[in-house]
């Protein structure tokens, strides 16, 4: 991958990136760091990358990785989060549906939520959201129709005179 | 409106990111990280000062201002990826292998008579090769044949794998010659390889003199967007597995792509994990049945105790052997739990002894160099600092007088979004240091710890994760200092 392809794919998915992990950590901060973060490692291995299939999903992945262990790390290590990126960004303020929205897929299993993202926000097909998390596209069907109808619910209870129900 | 999916949609079209950072502050950030994998190889002693501040150091100082583009360029291949006569092993009774000559490119003459197209017909962008010869004059030269060994570059490693297993189907039916028969065939795998075997055939020479046949071994090997294809050719009465061929196989592969090759264990006595000098015995290592079950997997054997290859480090972040630092005596155990399919679970322990509480002291904090940037691709995976090392010395109330726990990642060995999560852990306690390598197979999300606030929680899981850590480190460090306390 040489700088020029860097760049566009760069251009291209950042803004995308960090909206997907934001849904799935629930930390807008924190999620664009960690995509910033999985982008330069990226570009570290950039030689590794020309044979990697689906850049964007390697550096989604990456981000994930990166995002769980920083909590884990200020959790539990109580040392600072990252020695690693750069200058902190002012971030603006999130749509308040948004906010609801985060807020609910964050009481969902990780699993279920992790599977609403890459399908839904992520827009990828159920075999490739498969692929990417290691498990049968039947399990990820469940775990798409369970994470809907509970996430209906939860959505639900911010407006209590909706309903919805699975197709 | 309560519609999840209408939500979904809204939210990826608003797609409500971060403001946009600069594509270029990313690839100078990459370059950094680059860079400090790179420094931290060869920093040597100085590195021992900066124990904590060396990598906040690198970041700071502006280095990265006026660093080259550390990329590789597609002909970066040079002669230095070649084989060395110390790679090879030698074929007993034969002498050993010592070079005879090296060119740019494939040379004008066959290297090997099974291959009908060369390296370069494949589409090689740039190619080196050797040529090693037995030792002359020494008993038994004239009959060890030659050794050849050819590396070259491809434009990327599907494209490299692609070629290595063609030439691996074209050695081991060898239609460069008639009349050609298999004799046999080994496998190279392991640290940075990507794929590899060793195929053996033999024919009739057409030297009516000759009273044997003619062997043709040829290992197919390779690693990133590199192929080795190493070549002995020589008369045999009978065949005998090339496991010497093999090895020296693994270590050119090393080679290609610019690692250091797997210390050969006759070389580093302290490695082989059998009873040392200096009081160390058995007795400092852990009694596999006192480990705590791995309970998120079904094992038939639990944990079994077994001699892993070569290049398995004690701690993925390894740098270098643990010979080199100094110790004066070593044991060391390796445990794995598998289910009937896979590994799951590893332990490696090491206890070494040092001559004084100084030269302890300062192996303590190298190791804690190791765990704080990793720069070890021992196993061939570039593991992943996740936790930086802690002070938990009180944690494991066993009396060291200091230890540091960090923990890594790397990826498993399916190709899938498995990943090893590894603790590590080195406690010191006088003139003696314990070393716990543990790790668990799991992804993308680590080993459940029970706690419902991780984003990785997992109600299916059981949570002992945490409690199986220090289980497993109190059992290395108490047996590891028992005849101190």
């Amino acid at each position: 991958m040489d700088e020029h392809e860097f760049d566009a794919l760069y251009n291209a998915s950042y803004r995308r990136l960090c909206a997907q992990l934001y849904a799935m950590i629930g930390d807008f901060d924190e999620a664009a760091e960690c995509v910033q973060e999985a982008f330069a490692r990226a570009w570290a291995h950039r030689r590794k990358m020309s044979s990697v299939d689906y850049p964007e999903a390697w550096i989604r992945t990456t981000a994930y990785r990166l995002a769980v262990g920083r909590w884990r790390r200020k959790k539990y290590a109580g040392r600072a989060a990252d020695r690693a990126v750069g200058a902190r960004t002012e971030m603006p303020a999130v749509d308040e549906s948004h906010v609801a929205l985060v807020a609910a897929l964050k009481q969902l299993p990780e699993a279920q939520r992790q599977a609403i993202v890459l399908h839904h926000i992520a827009d990828l097909p159920v075999h490739q959201v498969a692929t990417e998390v290691g498990a049968p596209t039947g399990t990820i069907k469940a775990r798409l129709a369970r994470g809907r109808a509970a996430l209906a619910e939860l959505l639900a209870e911010d407006d209590p005179g909706a309903v919805w129900k699975e197709a | 409106m309560s519609d999840p999916i209408s939500r979904l949609d809204q939210f990826r079209a608003d797609a409500p990111g971060a403001p946009m950072s600069s594509a270029a502050e990313a690839r100078r950030r990459g370059d950094q990280i680059r860079r400090r994998k790179r420094t931290v190889v060869t920093a040597g002693a100085a590195a021992l000062a900066a124990v904590v501040a060396g990598p906040i150091i690198f970041l700071s100082t502006g280095l990265g201002d006026k660093a080259i583009d550390p990329a590789p360029a597609p002909s970066d291949l040079s002669r230095a990826n070649l084989p060395t006569e110390g790679d090879l092993v030698a074929d007993d009774p034969y002498p050993a292998w010592v070079q005879e000559q090296t060119y740019d490119g494939e040379g004008t003459d066959t290297y090997n008579d099974c291959l009908t197209e060369s390296l370069s017909d494949s589409g090689a962008q740039a190619a080196v090769r050797r040529d090693f010869v037995a030792k002359p004059g020494e008993e038994m030269a004239d009959a060890a044949g030659t050794l050849n060994a050819v590396v070259a570059e491809f434009g990327s490693a599907d494209e490299a794998e692609r070629v290595r297993s063609d030439l691996t189907d074209a050695a081991a039916s060898c239609p460069g010659v008639d009349g050609a028969e298999v004799a046999g065939s080994l496998p190279v795998e392991g640290g940075v390889i990507s794929g590899g075997n060793v195929d053996v055939v033999t024919y009739l020479p057409v030297e009516p003199e000759m009273n044997a046949r003619w062997e043709v071994a040829t290992a197919v090997v390779s690693a990133e967007d590199r192929v080795l294809v190493m070549t002995r050719k020589r008369g045999v009465q009978d065949y005998v597995s090339p496991t010497t061929l093999q090895t020296s196989a693994v270590n050119a592969a090393y080679r290609m792509v610019g690692a250091t090759p797997p210390s050969d264990p006759s070389a580093d006595p302290t490695e082989t994990g059998s009873p040392a000098a200096d009081g160390l015995s058995a007795a400092n290592l852990i009694d596999g049945s006192t480990l705590p079950a791995l309970d998120r997997f079904e094992s038939p054997l639990g944990w079994n105790q077994y001699t892993p290859a070569s290049d398995v480090p004690t701690l993925a972040c390894q740098k270098e052997s643990l010979s080199s630092l100094g110790a004066s005596a070593k044991v060391a155990s390796d445990y794995r739990w598998d289910t009937d399919s896979a590994m799951v679970g590893q332990v490696h322990m090491a206890v070494l002894e040092f001559p004084d509480v100084n030269a302890a002291g300062a192996a303590y904090n190298e190791i804690m160099e190791w765990q704080e940037v990793c720069p070890a691709n021992k196993l061939g995976v570039n593991p992943e600092v996740t936790s930086l090392p802690t002070d938990v010395s009180a944690d494991l109330d066993a009396g060291p007088k200091r230890a540091a726990r960090s923990q890594a990642t790397y990826p498993g060995a399916d190709g899938n979004d498995s990943l090893w999560f590894e603790t590590e852990l080195v406690a010191q306690y006088e003139t003696r240091l314990v070393l716990v390598g543990y790790a668990e197979i799991a992804g993308p999300c680590p080993p459940s710890t029970g706690d419902k606030n991780d984003p990785c929680y997992q109600p299916d899981q059981p949570d002992s994760w945490p409690d199986r850590i220090l289980a497993i480190e109190k059992a290395a460090v108490a047996a590891g200092i028992s005849d101190l306390r």
